[in-house]
């Protein structure tokens, strides 16, 4: 059996080890485009605050891929062709699979802004951003950080951490208003306001405006005001990457539609990770997952399924992490920005508004 | 916020509905800082029973 994934982040990498411990004899390729090796993405950030370097990143030495004979192919692959079970790659090369997996990620969201494609507007989802991002802040005084969501908090601790003043625009009435309730927003705003953050709560970018070089040299925010930055960073979300997708028959809606198997519509043709998107999610849960944990637990179901073992993909109470400077976040299960009205909350803070605890439990019988 | 809970704790109380009294009484089960839970348990209790005398 000739597996090929496309993607080696922790969703190819979890399905190819899997598959390996399944199947030793099953021969694997993994192709991508965007770094040799496998890195932890959820890690980018402290490269560029220097807490970290790229090898420090990188979960497995370089010699691990070669002793578990995993092939790698550094390259995009550009068509797919399920009829004749073929991938053609940037290289010129094409390769023959039995059994395909789609783990391409995501890509930043632009929302067309004017003047989002002026030097010095950037996403960030991966190492190109990096890149850019040390390029593009090089000696500057001024950032502007458009999102509040955990990557608009991340871009403005990178800007914290080299001295560069940021701003951050937010649409709704507090941070991270889809998900959090108010109070713990409150403890989120209190971080940006120790770490000199400007925070500016509902308030959307209207424009971007540069100068004769073409490069950024202000933002205009929905209330019209005129902000002086020479930096801006989107961090409004990501979508599923369907470049490749896009080149085939496979079936798509927002992501690569899949069956409780992370099976798509097309024969011996899998998807799993940020870039599927589930035709009937769980009770509650949402079509596309864009998160770590989840990746790597949809790489290690499908890889069963792919030896043979089919195994529906089911996630589990749900589980999520973050961090807001200093303060750490974790959730378990359904705590909503706004608590149902049959559900009540127990919530705690200590008077420092260093920490705080939630609980939701239904009230009778009270439980949870 | 600012606690790190064991997500194995947590799950087994969301997935066996766990009464919510339990829950509170055993919450340094599921912390992994002891310490945080010897000076501030008393008083997260304390808010509990408030609240449940309040809502009688
Ligand atoms: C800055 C940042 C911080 C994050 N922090 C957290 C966090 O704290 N917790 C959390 O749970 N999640 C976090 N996430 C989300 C998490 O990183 C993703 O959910 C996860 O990495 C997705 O893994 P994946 O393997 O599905 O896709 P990816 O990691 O995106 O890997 C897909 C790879 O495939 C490559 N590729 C795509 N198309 C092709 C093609 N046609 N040919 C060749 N190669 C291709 C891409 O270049 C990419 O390298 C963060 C994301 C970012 C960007």
């Amino acid at each position: 059996m000739h597996l090929v994934i496309i993607g080696n982040g922790i969703t190819g990498v979890t399905a190819a080890q899997t598959v390996r411990r399944l199947q030793p004899a099953a021969r694997i390729t993994l192709v991508s485009d965007e770094s040799e090796h496998h890195y932890s993405r959820t890690a980018l950030m402290y490269v560029y605050m220097g807490h970290l370097r790229y090898q420090d990143i990188k979960p497995y030495e370089d010699w691990f891929w070669k002793e578990n004979r995993l092939e790698l192919v550094h390259g995009t692959a550009t068509a797919l062709d399920a009829d004749q079970h073929q991938v053609q790659l940037s290289t010129g090369q094409t390769i023959s699979y039995d059994n395909l997996l789609l783990a391409t990620g995501s890509v930043s969201r632009r929302a067309g802004w004017p003047g989002q494609d002026l030097l010095g507007v950037q996403g960030l989802y991966g190492l190109p951003d990096l890149a850019q991002m040390e390029r593009d802040t090089q000696g500057i005084s001024r950032g502007v950080v458009v999102g509040g969501g955990l990557i608009g908090v991340e871009l403005a601790e990178m800007l914290h951490t080299r001295r560069i003043a940021a701003t951050v625009l937010v649409r709704d009435q507090h941070y991270w208003g889809s998900v959090l309730p108010p109070e713990e927003a409150e403890l989120v705003d209190k971080q940006f306001r120790q770490h000199d953050v400007d925070v500016r709560y509902r308030t959307e970018l209207r424009e971007i405006l540069g100068d004769t070089d073409g490069r950024v040299r202000a933002i205009v925010t929905s209330q019209g005001e005129e902000l002086p930055c020479q930096w801006v960073g989107l961090g409004i979300g990501v979508t599923p990457n369907l470049s490749l997708a896009q080149s085939s028959t496979v079936e798509t809606d927002r992501g690569i539609l899949v069956n409780e198997l992370l099976q798509t519509n097309l024969p011996d043709v899998y998807a799993a990770g940020d870039c599927a998107q589930h035709r009937q999610p769980g009770a509650g849960e949402v079509p596309i997952e864009q998160l770590w944990y989840t990746g790597r637990m949809q790489g290690e179901t499908v890889a069963h399924t792919i030896c043979g073992r089919p195994t529906p993909y089911r996630r589990g109470v749900w589980f999520n992490s973050a961090k807001f400077f200093n303060l750490e976040y974790q959730t378990y299960g359904q705590v909503p920005a706004r608590t149902p009205t049959d559900i009540e909350s127990f919530y705690w803070q200590h008077p420092t508004g260093n920490c705080a605890l939630r609980i939701n439990f239904a009230p009778t019988p009270m439980m949870l | 916020m600012g606690l790190r809970l064991r997500q194995a704790v947590c799950e087994n109380w969301i997935k066996t509905q766990t009464p919510i009294h339990t829950v509170i009484g055993r919450l340094k089960t599921a912390n992994f800082d002891p310490e945080f839970y010897r000076r501030h348990e008393p008083a997260i209790q304390r808010q509990f029973a408030e609240i449940l005398a309040v809502k009688r």
